[in-house]
């Protein structure tokens, strides 16, 4: 038994001794030529993306770069690697990763490459000017949270939550592990849709909401403190299969009505509840 | 007194008109048009959780109808607000060659899917949980499956293959494809058939737990003892069948029948 312990100590100092870590705070300001409709673009990989709306023009990035590794040389080439990039057009910013899996990860990620000696975080703060559309996307390691920003909002997670507060404009959000989070200054005026596959999905509207639910779970349970002003027939799907074939499916989704009806709202989950509600 | 009458009708058939629209308010329809509807065609249904019912007509199309939720509000509620029945159904029928399938992808949900089929129609139905499978007037061949709950099945012709775990089997023809062997079997519960007096049959049953009984004038045969020799253990093992074996009007195609717990009804029309 001693001996064992003596094993296990020698691994667990071993390991302790070379593991290696180095953190970075990098911050830059960019702004957008074409202030009119502009774009921001966040392509994240590890890490979380917290995006807030101030009164100003330029978009302030403030990103935490954190890797670890195993030896010194290890750590020394993926610092050197990996770093954030801007890419700036007339009315967009993309901010992303640079050197993962030796690839752009604008042009796709190709994870060919992805024998990594080493682990990478890179948490984005973000200031941007009220009026900004965004597209935020990450896989690992973070939430993505965005206050006070009104636009085309596209939010994409995969192992974490989403949660958007005061915000405006037709909304897309979709993760796969995590609960969203949604509250509106004014109601989304464009067809929204909202999902989580594992996770709570919450949206507060303003009360004058008027709008078409679709809704669709395969454990959830839908909740709402507004009133149903009227339960819809599901839609009738009608597709051609192979050459000869034909296919009618009545859809899954329960649609209701809320108020009078008018913009299209998705909502969808696989195990979590679904509430609606009211401010 | 012509007046009452009149009013009588008018009465009644109103109800009837209201009748029908509540049905149709509370379902849904798929209507699926066959390739060839001058053919016979097949249809072929899969459900895990509800009932089945087919029923023969005299047109041309395959109809679905689905019996929907139509509350407004679920009755559980939490912090305040009010639940919102999920009404997901996901019925799929698919068509191809006369071939119709249709299945739900819904799994935890029961749904009562009521089919009608033109008359000369083949069926596959298979059945898990929620309910009984029933058809009614059709004429094809048939091959129904339904593990949790009885099938029945009234006004047939054609032939059937019918088998279920825990539920009764009860099947009345009219008239009997010749020469086409059919099964009966189910694990708890009665098979009971009704045959037309005509049938020419070899009858092969067999109930664990109960009794057989039958109308019919049966011919009864010697069961010939099975031998089994098992070479490599040494063992030679000799075992009486325990099916009972007879002729109907001179012998046919085999028909089988077996349950554990329950009797077999084979009755003559």
């Amino acid at each position: 038994m001693k001996y064992l312990m003596g094993i296990l100590m020698t691994i667990a100092t071993f390991t302790h001794l070379v593991a290696q870590e180095k953190e970075e705070v990098i911050k830059k300001a960019v702004s957008f030529e074409n202030t009119s409709n502009p774009t921001l673009w966040i392509d994240n990989i590890s890490g979380g993306v917290e995006v807030a709306a101030y009164n100003g023009t330029n978009v302030i990035l403030e990103i935490t770069k954190h890797i670890k590794a195993d030896t010194d040389e290890e750590l020394a080439a993926a610092w050197k690697k990996l770093n954030p990039a801007i890419i700036t057009g007339s009315d967009t910013v993309e901010v992303y990763v640079e050197g993962v899996c030796d690839c752009d990860s604008r042009k796709g990620h190709y994870w060919r490459e992805c024998d990594n000696d080493y682990n990478f975080n890179f948490d984005f703060k973000v200031r941007i000017p009220t009026h900004t559309n965004l597209w935020i996307s990450t896989i690992n390691n973070g939430d993505i949270t965005v206050t006070g920003v009104n636009g085309k909002l596209k939010i994409n997670n995969i192992n974490g939550g989403i949660k958007l507060e005061k915000v405006s404009g037709p909304t897309d959000v979709h993760t796969i592990n995590g609960d969203v989070y949604v509250s509106y200054t004014q109601n989304p005026d464009g067809k929204s849709s909202y999902y989580t596959l594992n996770g709570k999905l919450t949206v507060y509207f303003l009360p004058d909401l008027s709008s078409d639910v679709n809704l669709k779970s395969f454990n959830g349970k839908f909740y709402t403190d507004f009133a149903i002003a009227d339960v819809l027939p599901s839609q009738l799907v009608t597709t051609t299969e192979g050459e000869r074939g034909m296919k009618y499916k009545l859809d899954e989704k329960t649609a209701v009505r809320i108020g009078k009806g008018g913009v299209l709202l998705d909502f969808e989950t696989f195990n979590g509840d679904i509430y609606i509600r009211k401010l | 007194m012509k007046k009452i009458k009149k009013l009588i009708i008018l009465l009644v058939s109103g109800i009837f008109v209201t009748a029908g629209l509540q049905a149709q308010d509370n379902s849904q329809q798929l209507v699926v048009p066959l390739s060839n509807p001058d053919k016979p065609g097949k249809l072929i249904v899969s459900l895990n959780s509800g009932k089945i019912n087919v029923t023969g007509y005299t047109g041309k199309e395959v109809i679905a109808e689905v019996a929907t939720d139509q509350k407004t509000y679920e009755a559980g509620t939490r912090d305040g607000l009010k639940q919102i029945p999920n009404k997901s159904i996901g019925l799929t029928a698919k068509e191809e060659d006369n071939v119709v399938k249709i299945n739900s992808s819904n799994w935890n949900k029961e749904i009562n899917l009521s089919i009608k089929v033109p008359k000369n129609f083949d069926l596959t139905l298979k059945g898990i949980n929620g309910g009984e499978i029933t058809v009614n007037n059709v004429n094809g061949e048939m091959d129904v499956n339904n593990i949790n709950g009885g099938i029945s099945m009234s006004n047939i012709s054609g032939s059937v293959v019918a088998s279920s775990q825990n539920g009764n089997i009860k099947v009345g023809f009219v008239s009997v494809k010749g020469n086409t062997p059919m099964a009966f079997s189910t694990f708890n519960g009665d098979v009971d058939v009704t045959f037309p007096a005509s049938l020419k049959a070899t009858l092969k049953m067999r109930s664990d737990q109960g009794e057989i009984y039958s109308d019919f004038d049966m011919n009864i045969k010697k069961s010939v003892p099975k031998v089994e020799n098992k070479k490599e253990e040494g063992v030679y093992k000799i075992a009486m069948e325990e099916w009972v074996i007879a002729d109907v009007n001179g012998g046919g195609p085999e028909m089988s029948f077996k349950n554990f717990n329950g009797d077999i009804l084979i009755r003559k029309k």
